[in-house]
């Protein structure tokens, strides 16, 4: 199956500064690709370069099997929802979005009933005549969606569209979004610096550093499978034990030495870095569960964080590590208690980058 | 007790202020405005001198120079070289204005004071150089030369409210437009142009006024044939004062209220204040 957008190692240079740095890429027809990163990763400038606002130093862009790379912005299949909304405020929410239909010639009857439908999607029916400044943000956000897939574009380009919303409307917007995207059955492509988000909305996720995509996979690979140690920090709570591997590429945990039963031959000689997930590590004495890591440590902090507490514990050895237990069974622990660390062998996951 | 008597001298010297604040408000105006005032009561006099108060009321002097078909010519010369140094002041003054807010160059401080500079250059010596350079050229004293020295000094106002109108605007709304279908010069003017049409409306009537009223550059390249209504008015005084000359000026000052009040109209001139900071 051939690719709906398909990049050929863009690269974009800006002077000395790369943004971007021989990124290719491959999404599939119909899909939600989150791309997700710290500020200044370059996944905004990515989004502008299928947008067509910047144009690659190097490399190519392909869209629905058709090379875009120099075409301007007018000239592409593509929408944008920009983090500002970028809705014009001199025009009234139903100018606002007949504007592309009109663009396109389309007749006045046939643009009318679209926007009603555009409006519908949205549940913004009743504020057709209504001025951008007039509405809320979580409003205009909608009016910015649906400008964009009224006009049926390939693919749909969201670029942090809720980052400016309340905490509340944010999760809401997620639901809509995702359900939104399942109906018009159209490819979205969505900047966000907000794990959650990524993990709560797309099929797949492109999780950038300086310039690269350094992973993509489903939020469970990127989450249980990081590529490296950058991901498995990025993507939500993580210990990450320093390791040194022998020649014969066995683990051994840094600070003293205990042996680990993982290995890393690729890094034989050199040093590895343990993932293992808070939620992973169990405390109880003995579950019966056979092939585990155990450590023995004390407990030095315990943090209730609503949901769940987060429990601090410290290892014979002087490693730390978090542990996340649901909120029941945790307030017997109280700073200074030994326990034993315990976690299945496979929850662990072994990065030599 | 006196807690209560405290309260009531604030409130009381709060008052006070306030009504000295009025009233030094209107000192002003009325300082301001006092000389139009004269002016629009010495040209109703019904004596062929100079009267404050006047005596009577007449519209003859208005009728004289009405009349006066030099008169009529320079008003003509004056109104047309206004509206057409606009309206090049526009054409180089708003793309001007797009480039300094939005490319970053090297210079780009030193263009935007060249571009403002007419401002702080007296405009006597403004005339004097377009007559060298016109001269130099061969255009010296025609309505080419007179045209290019009004564009140069209304300039300013067209860039200066311009690039307030473009401070506070959103690239992102261009690119929306570009998104989703419309070419560059139709996001222009579909878009970028109705957003800052405040300021470039009131950058026009500024120029417009400024031009009106020019006297010194003007000045320098008139000839009997070629003369603004301020020129005009400047020669005619020096060898006779009656009241018509009173009624010329006041005629300008009439054309000066109605395109502020056009300014207020169409833009509001809180928001044209507003733009000029």
């Amino acid at each position: 199956m051939t690719a709906l957008i398909q990049l050929e190692a863009v690269t974009k240079r800006y002077g000395a500064v790369t943004a971007l740095d021989v990124v290719s890429l491959r999404v599939r027809q119909g899909e939600f690709i989150a791309l997700l990163g710290p500020s200044g990763c370059g996944k905004t400038t990515l989004l502008r370069t299928i947008a067509g606002f910047v144009e690659p130093s190097a490399g190519e862009v392909w869209i629905d099997g058709r090379e875009v790379t120099r075409l301007p912005p007018n000239r592409r299949p593509v929408n944008t929802v920009f983090q500002s909304y970028a809705l014009f405020p001199h025009y009234t929410v139903r100018d606002n979005i007949a504007y592309g239909p009109r663009r396109r010639g389309v007749k006045p009857a046939v643009i009318r009933a679209q926007v009603g439908e555009a409006l519908a999607m949205v549940g913004m029916e009743s504020y057709a005549d209504r001025y951008p400044a007039q509405l809320s943000g979580g409003q205009q956000q909608r009016v910015a969606l649906a400008r964009a897939i009224i006009n049926r574009p390939k693919v749909l380009l969201l670029d942090e569209p809720l980052g400016a919303l309340d905490l509340k409307l944010r999760k809401r917007m997620q639901i809509e979004l995702k359900r939104l995207h399942e109906r018009l059955g159209i490819t979205f492509l969505y900047v966000t610096h907000d794990q959650e988000e990524a993990l709560v909305m797309a099929d797949r996720i492109a999780v950038m550093d300086a310039g690269r995509i350094v992973q993509l996979g489903t939020g469970e690979e990127i989450y249980r499978r990081p590529s490296c140690r950058y991901v498995a920090d990025f993507i939500g709570e993580a210990n990450l034990l320093p390791c040194a591997v022998d020649a014969d590429g066995a683990l051994r945990l840094e600070p003293g030495g205990v042996s680990l039963p993982y290995e890393a031959r690729e890094a034989a000689g050199g040093s590895a870095t343990l993932l293992i997930r808070p939620e992973d590590i169990y405390y109880e004495n003995d579950t019966g569960e056979t092939d585990c890591v155990s450590l023995p440590a004390v407990v030095h902090d315990v943090v209730f964080v609503g949901n769940a507490t987060r429990i601090y514990v410290r290892t014979q050895t002087g490693s730390e590590l978090m542990l996340s237990a649901p909120r029941s069974g945790a307030e017997r622990l109280e700073p200074g208690r030994p326990i034993v660390a315990r976690w299945r062998r496979s929850a662990g996951c072994v990065l030599v980058r | 007790m006196r807690r209560r008597f405290g309260v009531m001298t604030e409130r009381l010297g709060l008052r006070i202020g306030r009504v000295a604040l009025g009233g030094f408000g209107w000192i002003v105006l009325t300082y301001l405005a006092l000389p139009l005032v004269v002016i629009i009561g010495v040209s109703v006099t019904t004596t062929a001198y100079l009267r404050f108060p006047p005596v009577g009321f007449t519209l003859k002097w208005y009728a004289q120079f009405l009349s006066d078909p030099s008169y009529l010519d320079a008003i003509s010369t004056s109104a047309v070289l206004a509206v057409n140094a606009t309206a090049l002041a526009l054409l180089l003054g708003v793309p001007t204005a797009l480039v300094l807010a939005r490319a970053h160059f090297r210079g780009e401080k030193g263009l935007a004071a060249l571009f403002l500079s007419p401002l702080i250059l007296p405009p006597i010596v403004m005339g004097a150089a377009i007559l060298q350079y016109a001269g130099a050229l061969g255009f010296a004293r025609t309505y080419g030369a007179m045209l290019v020295g009004h564009t140069v000094i209304v300039i300013p106002y067209v860039v200066r409210t311009t690039l307030a109108s473009l401070v506070g605007f959103e690239t992102s709304l261009e690119e929306a437009a570009r998104d989703l279908g419309d070419s560059g010069p139709g996001a222009f003017f579909r878009i970028t142009l109705p957003i800052i049409k405040p300021g470039i409306i009131a950058g026009a009537l500024f120029a417009v006024i400024i031009s009106w009223i020019n006297v010194e550059l003007s000045m320098f390249n008139t000839t009997a044939h070629l003369m603004t209504i301020p020129v005009k008015l400047f020669n005619y005084i020096q060898y006779s004062v009656d009241p018509m000359i009173a009624a010329v000026s006041a005629a300008t000052i009439y054309v000066a209220i109605v395109v502020v009040a056009i300014l207020d109209v169409t833009v509001g001139i809180d928001r044209v204040a507003a733009s000029n900071e």
